[in-house]
């Protein structure tokens, strides 16, 4: 009986510690992430950037917009589960549909 | 009341499935290569002036304009004409109407881009429909009650520090009430740049100079054509765009450069546009 309930209880316990080593895994940590954008020639068409940008769940705010470098650097929401993978493919996507070209990460700060 | 919901209907249906010229800094007089971002709208308001001879025309319009996907925008064009005015040769007395002008459906597909930084080079193919929505027993008249149907492709190439576009645009006149005005050409190039190194956060200053070759066919009244319409003008002048944040402001003047006409026409003098974009 009681090898039983090991047998069943154990599993449960091994699934719960990798759930949440897993849960752990998804908090990115992110603060700051600085993007490299193509295409921005203007500041008015930017701006369609900027607004794409805020509309995203995670972002709390874009901190700045170098034309000249092609530089965007995003402030991140504190306890967002996302991975860094994960927001860089969420930005890829909406700067995408933003008319613009998504280049990589410049900088990230933790 | 019939002729109201008809009205509202095509309202409707024109700003719901139409198509827009309206974005950032593009030619004044001729479509251009920007589109909008996925799911973002923009208004614009514009403000038209031409004088041809003894003929004047005053014309608002609002432009409104969809993203419907990264590559494809829609948007609609609603004129108003203010004032049109032509006087008969030989005599003092002017004839004067107002009214709504053709509502103008369009679509613009970007087929080609490539963005690098600070750089951006974009090819578009726009198509639109221009629907008989003129009042009718004006004099002048407002335009001719017929549908145009409208091709274009337009190239941008644009930096940080300049603009280069080129523009191809057909305009397609069918039949009506046995007349037929003659088919369009349009071609337009225009070049501009920034007097200043640009900031996101500054008022941007862009300055252009554009040019605008239209060819008109001649008319057809009754299958035969009407030899005092028609011929070839070529517009030049400068324009200025100033932004700030999602707000747009252009105005421009242009003058004819050269011009052939066929018959009995008055010669254009010039014609003024300004507009203001916002951008959501």
């Amino acid at each position: 009986m009681f090898l039983c309930a090991l047998l069943v209880v154990a599993p449960l316990c091994f699934q719960s510690a990798a759930v949440k080593g897993a849960a752990e895994a998804v908090h990115s940590g992110i603060k700051e992430i600085v993007i490299k954008v193509k295409g921005m020639i203007c500041p008015f068409c930017s701006n369609a950037l900027e607004r794409a940008l805020k509309a995203r769940p995670y972002i709390k705010q874009v901190k700045n917009i170098d034309l000249q470098a092609g530089l965007v650097d995003l402030l991140i929401k504190d306890g967002v589960t996302m991975t860094q993978q994960e927001m860089e493919t969420d930005l890829a996507t909406t700067i995408k549909e933003a008319t613009f070209a998504y280049d990589g990460v410049e900088k990230v700060i933790s | 009341m019939i002729k109201l919901l008809a009205g509202v209907t095509i309202f409707f249906l024109v700003t719901a499935t139409n198509f827009s010229s309206l974005s950032a800094h593009e030619p004044l007089f001729g479509f251009g290569p920007d589109t909008i971002r996925k799911g973002g709208y923009a208004i614009e308001g514009e403000f038209e002036y031409e004088r041809v001879g003894d003929e004047r025309e005053t014309e608002v319009a609002a432009d409104i304009m969809y993203g419907v996907t990264e590559y494809l925008a829609v948007s609609a064009t609603i004129p108003f004409i203010i004032n049109k005015q032509e006087q008969e040769n030989g005599k003092c007395e002017a004839f004067r109407s107002a009214g709504l002008g053709k509502l103008e459906a369009r679509a613009k597909y970007r087929l080609y881009f490539d963005y690098q930084y600070g750089k951006r080079t974009q090819v578009v193919l726009i198509g639109g429909i221009r629907f008989p929505t003129v009042g009718l027993n004006k004099n002048p008249a407002l335009g001719n009650r017929t549908m145009d149907f409208i091709v274009s492709t337009a190239a941008g190439y644009e930096t940080l520090q300049a603009s280069y576009f080129g523009t191809i645009t057909y305009t397609i006149n069918t039949r009506g009430h046995g007349q037929q005005e003659g088919n369009e050409l349009n071609l337009t190039l225009s070049a501009g740049f920034r007097p200043e190194p640009i900031s996101y956060y500054k008022l941007d200053w862009l300055f252009f100079l554009e040019f605008d070759l239209v060819h008109t066919a001649k008319a057809k009244i009754h299958r035969s054509k009407d030899n005092n319409s028609g011929g070839y003008v070529a517009f030049v002048g400068p324009i200025v765009f100033v932004s700030k944040e999602n707000i747009l402001f252009k105005a421009g003047i242009q003058a004819p450069m050269f011009e052939h006409v066929n018959g009995m026409q008055e010669k254009h003098d010039y014609r003024v546009a300004f507009g203001l974009d916002l951008h959501f």
